[in-house]
């Protein structure tokens, strides 16, 4: 009889939430989330401007599952670029679509995560639609913690079909997509960790933007013809380190190194220093350079004997550096009642995209040369 | 880096009761973010069990009582009906959170021994056997019954703060919420914490002076908390069989692992009245008692 009735009080304390080590662990947060966020973007130069809205919410349904939806509706609105060519001294211009047109995009997406011991399932879907272009998705993802929790292995699948019906033109092209992460979580210490993520796609079909053209000297305008397949890859590697002693602050680090086989290489640094002031306001200050080199067959103008069967003059096959970064602001509210954590985040960010900051150089001239900014401004609530 | 610790004492009122809590800590941050979540903690167990505060789910369950309606419950509730369930069971009926009821004879405003035919009324409103619960709802079937969680929740409420500030990475500190202890962990130092038991005969001196490294101190007993009626001094803890206040021990302390577990135990000493001291020696257990005679009797 002795001691009999310790251990069985005390195996039944243990059954107790309170006495449980990190009541989070193994299992997504039996919370409801709510998100609303609002975003404008814009380009100088009366480029284009998107206003987003983005409204989300996750649920438990019973003790393993988690529902995920997702909606996002865009305004595009300004105009953009469809083609450069030379003036009469030879320099380059970027010539603008002339009409301002508002374009609508709305886009849905729902997934479902199931939560094992060590493993997290999750599949998902989505919808995307804009007069002139739809687009659908189907995703599944396993993430899998290993070495006591210290690791974790992400792999997911995606394969998307996008159909575009262009303004003013009488067809209707397609592409498919596929794209394959494998990725890698691996906790240092207490106070860091390293992420790595590879990324494979492959996208095949109709690849070229309809509303872009080339100017061949000597021989007029031509649509944007690009490959009809292209492979990618990507590889992202993220340094993440607490400092306790700083009020709890945190270094993100991250490098992405990018290759395709249209012959784009790009390089992208970002640093983010999070830092807690007082009363549950952290305000994230951060940085970013990105560089990439051309496209093979990308050329501001062309001439009749280098044009060829593939041509593209968009900006974004461009070889050229962004160099800019911004600021958030985080405030949190803990609360008792119905709803337990109120989030405001506000952001603003500004970039500067330049041919002469592409690492190594550039001599294509400031023709394409923009900057553009970012705020947005959002709301999380749990309950 | 030299880590900068600091010293946090975090003194307040929560449950009825002044609490203090002292800990290392590494930055201010952790400070707010610990003194935020332990108000949080205790608001929330306050406003689910506190029978003081009518809207609070325990007094929700008891005004339900004998309606014949199933009360929803969330998890931790189940769970410590399921820890309260455990102590009926180990202690053959006489630790029951249903014994609440006999407050109503035996408060501190009565002057008189409450009648036989009182009593007879309220006995059969005692009962754990009688509760049907779930992991989802309980029902209280007669009307009158009560559930009371005293003995259980303050205690686990001591774990439950000691937990959530060793998830912040707190890991040297004493959680003490109205008399009962739970060590965080031992002092950056490697020394104990000073814990004392008050002497059950002048609550204002210290008895025992302890150094605890881990574990848990709870105590039951009448060290303010008694009657006089006739110049017989009553005792708050009612034997829930008998219907009328233990006799036998004035106090007990005790030590273990989890606050709640030594919370429980010391009720249960109390109950057992005469038994009380053969009980806390049979079960080998880390104790400091006081008998009715004022004798005292430790292993601490």
């Amino acid at each position: 009889m002795s001691k009999n009735i310790i251990n069985s009080l005390s195996l039944a304390a243990l059954a107790l939430p309170g006495l449980m080590q990190d009541a989070h662990a193994g299992r997504a947060e039996e919370t409801y989330n709510a998100d609303i966020l609002y975003g404008h973007y814009a380009e100088s130069n009366q480029r284009m401007s998107v206003d987003i809205v983005n409204v989300s919410a996750s649920a438990p349904i019973g003790k393993a599952f988690t529902l995920a939806v997702d909606f996002v509706s865009d305004t595009m609105s300004g105009a953009s670029p469809m083609f450069n060519m030379k003036d009469q001294n030879g320099q380059v211009k970027q010539i603008l679509s002339g009409a301002s047109i508002t374009e609508q995009r709305y886009a849905g997406v729902a997934s479902l995560s199931y939560a094992l011991e060590d493993v997290t399932l999750n599949f998902g879907g989505g919808v995307s639609s804009e007069n002139d272009y739809q687009s659908g998705h189907f995703n599944t993802g396993l993430s899998w913690d290993l070495n006591k929790k210290l690791t974790t292995l992400n792999i997911s699948a995606s394969v998307a079909f996008d159909e575009v019906s262009p303004t003013g033109y009488n067809y209707t092209k397609s592409k498919t997509s596929q794209q394959y992460l494998l990725g890698v979580t691996q906790i240092l210490d207490k106070h860091s960790l390293v992420q790595s993520n590879m990324t494979f796609s492959y996208q095949n079909g109709f690849l070229s933007d309809p509303y872009k053209l080339v100017f061949v000297e000597g021989g007029g305008v031509q649509s944007d013809a690009r490959p009809g397949k292209k492979f990618q890859w990507g590889w992202l590697t993220r340094y993440a380190r607490h400092f306790q002693d700083l009020n709890d602050a945190a270094l993100h680090a991250d490098y992405r190194f990018y290759i395709d086989d249209w012959g784009i290489q790009a390089h992208m640094v970002e640093l983010q220093w999070q830092q807690p002031i007082v009363d549950e306001w952290i305000i994230m200050p951060r940085f970013r350079y990105y560089t990439q080199n051309q496209a093979d067959f990308y050329q501001s103008v062309f001439n009749t004997q280098n044009v060829g069967s593939v041509h593209s003059s968009d900006y974004r096959l461009a070889g050229f550096g962004t160099l800019g970064g911004g600021v958030k602001i985080m405030k949190s509210f803990q609360l008792n009642g119905f709803v337990k954590d109120i989030k405001l985040q506000a952001a603003f960010d500004y970039f500067d995209r330049k041919a002469s900051y592409q690492i190594g150089g550039n001599n294509q001239g400031s023709f394409d040369n923009f900057s553009f900014y970012m705020v947005t401004a959002s709301v999380n609530v749990k309950f | 880096m030299q880590k900068k610790w600091q010293v946090v004492n975090f003194a307040f009122q929560a449950m009825g009761s002044p609490c203090h809590i002292q800990f290392y800590a590494s930055s201010q941050r952790q400070i707010d973010l610990a003194k935020q979540q332990v108000n949080r903690c205790l608001a929330r167990l306050e406003q689910r069990y506190s029978r003081y505060l009518s809207d609070s789910l325990i007094s929700r369950i008891n005004r339900s009582a004998g309606l014949g309606k199933a009360i929803p419950i969330d998890l931790e509730t189940a769970a410590l009906l399921a820890y309260a369930d455990q102590c009926y069971q180990d202690s053959e009926g006489l630790f029951d959170v249903t014994s609440g009821v006999l407050r109503q004879l035996w408060s501190l405003e009565k002057t008189t021994l409450p009648s036989a035919a009182e009593l007879d009324r309220v006995l059969p409103l005692i009962g754990w056997e009688k509760v049907q619960w779930t992991e989802h709802s309980i029902t209280l079937p007669l009307v009158g019954m009560q559930l009371d969680f005293g003995g259980i929740v303050k205690e686990y409420a001591a774990d439950s703060v000691a937990q959530l500030l060793r998830n912040l990475e707190i890991h040297s500190g004493v959680v003490e919420l109205g008399g009962d202890v739970k060590i965080i962990g031992a002092q950056p130092d490697g020394q104990g914490w000073p814990v004392s038991i008050r002497d059950p005969r002048q609550p204002d001196q210290v008895i025992v002076s302890l150094n605890l490294k881990s574990g848990a101190l709870a105590s039951s007993g009448d060290y303010e908390r008694f009657q006089l009626i006739d110049g017989v001094r009553y005792s708050h803890i009612l034997n829930p069989k008998t219907g009328k206040p233990v006799s036998g021990l004035r106090a007990v302390s005790i030590v273990s692992e989890h606050c709640v577990v030594a919370g429980s135990l010391a009720t249960l000493a109390m109950l057992k009245g005469e038994q009380g001291l053969a009980w806390l020696q049979e079960n080998q257990l880390d104790f400091f008692c006081c008998q009715n005679d004022g004798e005292i009797y430790r292993t601490l």
